[in-house]
Formats: structure tokens, sequence, C-alpha cells
């Protein structure tokens, strides 16, 4: 504002300023001096004091008393959700029936998640096509040597011989020759590996001459695929090979013959009792030390047996990458293939990562498509019948 | 907590504009103190003392909302969004701003959202509004409402920005530096807006026959 307004015009936004009084104090003598000689600016201030004071004339309203008991209702129904959850969440999730869309939102998708993983895991099957293993199952044939099953089908071997003949019983082998750096650090993470779950090392030797250990492990049969991975992915792999042999009816076989022994020593015993000569009772005698000989024979198979099936049974043999122990201060080829192997894992991931966001939206979005219909709908029954 | 009234600077002539509008009813300084009791409750979630500050302000809001849309159903819904807002936004208001200007600036927002989600013009027509008073054979009260009809339509033509400023200062009789912190905007471009919001007006007053064109 300038210091000459005495002999210039005020502009429109000085006078307007001097209506509402917010004109600085050594600017408004100016003002008003001017105005005491300018008619023509007289007339316009009083033209825009009549605009205002139309404005001004306006009656207060009051409001209509509906609205403070709204706002009361609201705001307790409101409260009946603990405070300390509002504060935390976004405004928007602030009211009841979108916080109770999130949940359920939160709950599908975290059990579609929970899907994923489930299928996600056990399906690295490694080379073997096998129906799976129960999970309890392949522990019964190993406890509880001779005890016979309440079947009388004694005779029939094979086929229908109880429920057992339903779960397959496999033997899992798996062997692998690996190529490490380091053998010491090797073969601390196979005992690891191996007593992970309830493993542990069966066998191992070690040459040092030719730079080269051998481990048997034994792993829980539910494990033996993980426990193979982890294996494999200590050093470059150069051979590998994986069985798994069908032993369901071996054991059923061995269960039937044993049932068929201990029955007939029971009759044996019988026999003894009622032996009247002494010949007789000598040839009693020992038709039973045979026949138990047979039964703690066919217990003791039937124990490996199912210890095999239990526990299965992985070989390594570890062997020391040629130069691989560190003669020089730094391998550039190394290096190199840990740069590729960690270029190509962060692609693998980042492709995983892409794929699983795909997945989960492709999973939410006929969700999202029935949210907003249901959130279309509240809206439009909202404007529609009852207002406010 | 010197609520937008009783602000007036004193320098300047004696209100060239008429009667001083916008002053609450029932508001001295002894209601200051016991409003910052009632705000220091209500922040920390009692209900009955929000319910206290709701009828203080209510009035005052319901008639922003009320010139600011045009329309007494949006008033309504503006003026209850309104103090929701402010129940919500409570734990978060400091005392940098007088509880009065801050609910003004929820209001104004709440309002202008409003407006812009509706652009059409209010309900209540002038039209009809004329055709009503002619109808009663129209005494004093009748005429006083026509003309605040013919005001409050010139209001609606202007855009909502220069509605609103209008509205806050010679309605509810904020101070420049009230309105400036309801807006957000600084104090200068609150002077030049409100002159020209003013300007419409007078064009738009004359437009409806309300004022005749000075000479």
């Amino acid at each position: 504002m300038s210091t000459h307004l005495a002999n210039t015009h005020p502009s429109a936004d000085d006078l307007s300023a001097y209506l509402d009084h917010e004109v600085d104090a050594r600017v408004l003598a100016a003002l008003e001096a001017h105005l005491e000689g300018c008619p023509s600016c007289r007339a316009r201030l009083a033209a825009l004091a009549q605009t205002v004071g139309a404005v001004r004339a306006l009656g207060p309203i009051a409001a209509p008393p509906a609205v403070r008991a709204a706002v009361y209702d609201r705001l307790r129904r409101e409260r009946r959700w603990p405070d300390r959850w509002r504060r935390r969440l976004p405004a928007p999730l602030g009211s009841t029936w979108r916080l109770a869309a999130a949940a359920v939102a939160v709950l599908l998708v975290g059990l579609f998640a929970a899907n994923r993983w489930q299928q996600a895991v056990p399906g690295d099957e490694v080379g073997i096509a096998l129906p799976r293993l129960g999970a309890g199952a392949p522990s019964a044939p190993g406890r509880g040597p001779a005890v016979p099953g309440p079947q009388p089908a004694v005779q029939t071997v094979g086929s229908g011989a109880g429920p057992a003949s339903v779960i397959r019983q496999v033997v899992r082998q798996a062997s692998v020759t690996l190529l490490v750096a380091r053998l010491a650090d090797a073969s601390a993470a196979l005992v690891r590996i191996a007593e992970q779950g309830g493993g542990f090392v069966a066998a191992s030797s070690t040459d040092r001459r030719r730079g080269e250990s051998r481990y048997v492990l034994r792993v829980p049969a539910p494990r033996f695929h993980r426990a193979l991975e982890e294996v494999e992915a200590l050093g470059q792999v150069e051979q590998r090979e994986v069985r798994g042999e069908d032993v369901s009816e071996q054991l059923v076989d061995l269960r039937a013959r044993l049932r068929t022994l201990e029955r007939h020593e029971q009759q044996l015993l019988a026999l003894m009792d009622r032996a009247a000569r002494v010949s007789d009772l000598l040839a009693i005698e020992q038709e039973l030390a045979r026949v138990r000989g047979e039964i703690e024979m066919l217990a003791g198979r039937l124990r490996v047996l199912g210890e095999r099936v239990d526990f299965a049974t992985i070989e390594v043999t570890v062997r020391e990458r040629p130069g691989g122990v560190p003669v020089r201060l730094w391998d550039p080829g190394a290096t190199l293939t840990k740069v590729r192997q960690a270029f190509l894992g962060t692609v693998r991931q980042v492709l995983a990562a892409t794929e699983w966001v795909l997945v989960v939206l492709g999973a939410v979005t006929p969700l999202a498509v029935l949210g907003l219909g249901g959130w279309g709908l509240r809206r439009w029954l909202r404007r529609g019948p009852s207002p406010g | 907590m010197g609520l937008v009234t009783g602000r007036r600077q004193v320098r300047g002539p004696e209100d060239p504009a008429g009667r001083d509008a916008g002053t609450p009813a029932g508001r001295d300084a002894g209601a200051d103190a016991d409003e910052g009791a009632l705000i220091a409750r209500s922040q920390r979630g009692d209900l009955d003392a929000f319910d206290r500050l709701v009828l203080i302000h209510q009035d005052r809001i319901y008639h922003l909302a009320y010139r600011v849309t045009g329309s007494a159903e949006d008033a309504r819904d503006v003026t209850q969004e309104t103090f929701i807002k402010a129940y919500r936004a409570l734990p978060r208001y400091r005392h940098h701003a007088a509880f009065g200007t801050w609910l003004h600036r929820i209001a104004v927002n709440t309002a202008l959202d409003l407006v812009r989600r509706r652009p059409q013009a209010p309900p209540a027509g002038l039209d009809e509004v004329t055709l009503a008073a002619t109808a009663h054979n129209p005494d004093l009260e009748l005429e006083r409402r026509e003309a605040e009809r013919r005001v409050q339509a010139a209001l609606t033509r202007l855009s909502p920005p220069h509605r609103t400023i209008v509205v806050l200062r010679d309605l509810q009789g904020l101070a420049y530096e009230e309105i400036a912190e309801v807006l957000g905007i600084p104090i200068g471009t609150v002077r030049s807006r409100l002159s020209r919001a003013r300007a419409a007006l007078r064009q738009a007053l004359r437009d409806l026959g309300v004022v005749e064109d000075a000479p």
C-alpha cells in the first residue's frame, strides 16, 4: 500500500479491508484523508458497504435440535469399539462397518496365503513318484515287534491283510556326491542336517589323502526331501541318485508269518501242559525252541525293515574341490560363480514374488468386486429412503 | 481461546455496515474457561462434555453450513459430519487454534466437499419463494424473509470459494487472521479474495434487484 493514498484512489482491496477494520494504522489516516476529499471513492465505499450490509442483515439460523441428538447417538454407537483401536486405525477405518469389512478381507487374504504356503511346501517332490507317506504310519511296523493284529485271516498273505496294506511303506534312499570348498565346514553342516528333527549320522569315514569324506545320514522319512535339499545346497552336486523301495508287501508278509508262528507257539504250550510222556515233552520243547528262534528272527527283520522305512537314508560323499582350499588369497572364478548365483537367485525370487502378487490379485479381485458392490448398495440404500 | 467475535480492531469508522453479525448467544469470558475444561474432558472420551461443546457451537456451525450450501438438508448433514469429524480428530487437537476456528475449518472443508460433489443449484429456488410470499398477503416478516431469500440466492451465485469467504467474514464475523487459518491461505490472499468476492456479490445483488446501481 502506498503512502500517497491521499492523492491516488484506494484500490477495491483497500476499501474492502477498510470496511473490515483491517487496515494498517499508518495507511488508515491517508485513506480517510482521501475519502474526505473524494466523493467518487465515498460512493464506492457506500456501494461496498451496502453489499456487505445486505449479507450482514441475514438473520442467524439455529440448528435443528435433531443435529445434536444425531451426533451424540452416532458417537455413542461408535464408542462401543474400544477407543484404543480406532485411534490407531486410519480415519476411513474408523466406523464400525468399514472395520468389519477390513477384518473380513484380512481374514480371507490370510487364509488364502496360508493355503498357498501349504501347497508350496510339500510340493517339492524330488524324484520319487510314489504315493505320499502317511505321517504317523511308517512307525507302525517298528513298534512292538510281535503284536498280532486282531484279524484272524492268518493264511491270506499279501492280499487284504488289514489296514496296514493301504499305506505304502517305502524305504527311501539317496546318494549324493558333492564338491565343496572345505571338508570341515561340510561335515559340520551334514551333522547338523542329520540331527535336525531327530535324525542321526549312521556312519562316517574320512580319507584325508584323497580329500574325501563319506557320511550316511538317517533322517526321519517325512524330512527326507527337505534334508536332501539342504545337503545339496552345501556344494556343487556331482552325482545324485534317489531310490524308493516299496516294502509294504514284505512287511505284511513278515507280520503274517509272525502271527502264525506265535499261534503255533501257543498251541505247543497248550500241548506241553497235556503231554503225558517225557519223550513227547522233549519233542514239544524242541519244536518250541525252534519256533521261538524263528519268531525272534522275524521280529528282528520286521524291526529293521520298519526302521528303514521310518528313517530314510542319505549317503553323502563329500569331496574337496581341487584347489578349494584357499591357496590363493582370492579366487575370481568362485566369486564369479557366487555373483552369478546371487544374481539368478534374486531374479528367481523377484519372479516368484511377482507371480505370487499376481495370483493374490487374481484371488482378491472377485472379493473386491463383491465388496464394491456391497458398498455401492449400502450407499444407495442410505441415500434413498432415510435422509441422514 | 477467544473465538472470532469481539476481536474487532479499535481503529476505523463506526461499523459502516450496520450490525455486528455472528455474535454467538451466551458467550462471555467465563464460558471460555469452561470450554477449555470441556475440550479436555472430550479429549479423554467424555461424550457428555463433547455434547456440551456441540450445544455451544452448533448454531454457528449450522449457520455457516446453511449459507455455504444453501440448503437446510445439506446444512444438517454438514453440521453433523463436522462434529463427528471433530470428535474423532479431537485427540490431535492442540490449542494453537481457537476451538471455534478449528471447527470452522472442519465445517468449511466438509461443506465445500459436499458442494463440489453436488454442484447443482440448491433446491429452494427464488421463484417459488416469491410466489409463496405473495400468496399470503405479505406482511413485514414475509417481506424480510423474501429479502433474505434474494440475498441467499445472490450468495449462491458466487463461486464456492467466494461464497465461503463472504460468509466467514460478514456472517460469522471472523477476523482476517482467523479466516486465513480456517482456509489455510495467507492474509494477503484473504484481503484480495474477499474484495473480489464482494465485487461479484454486488453484481449478483444487482442482477437480482436487491440493490440499485450506484451512480
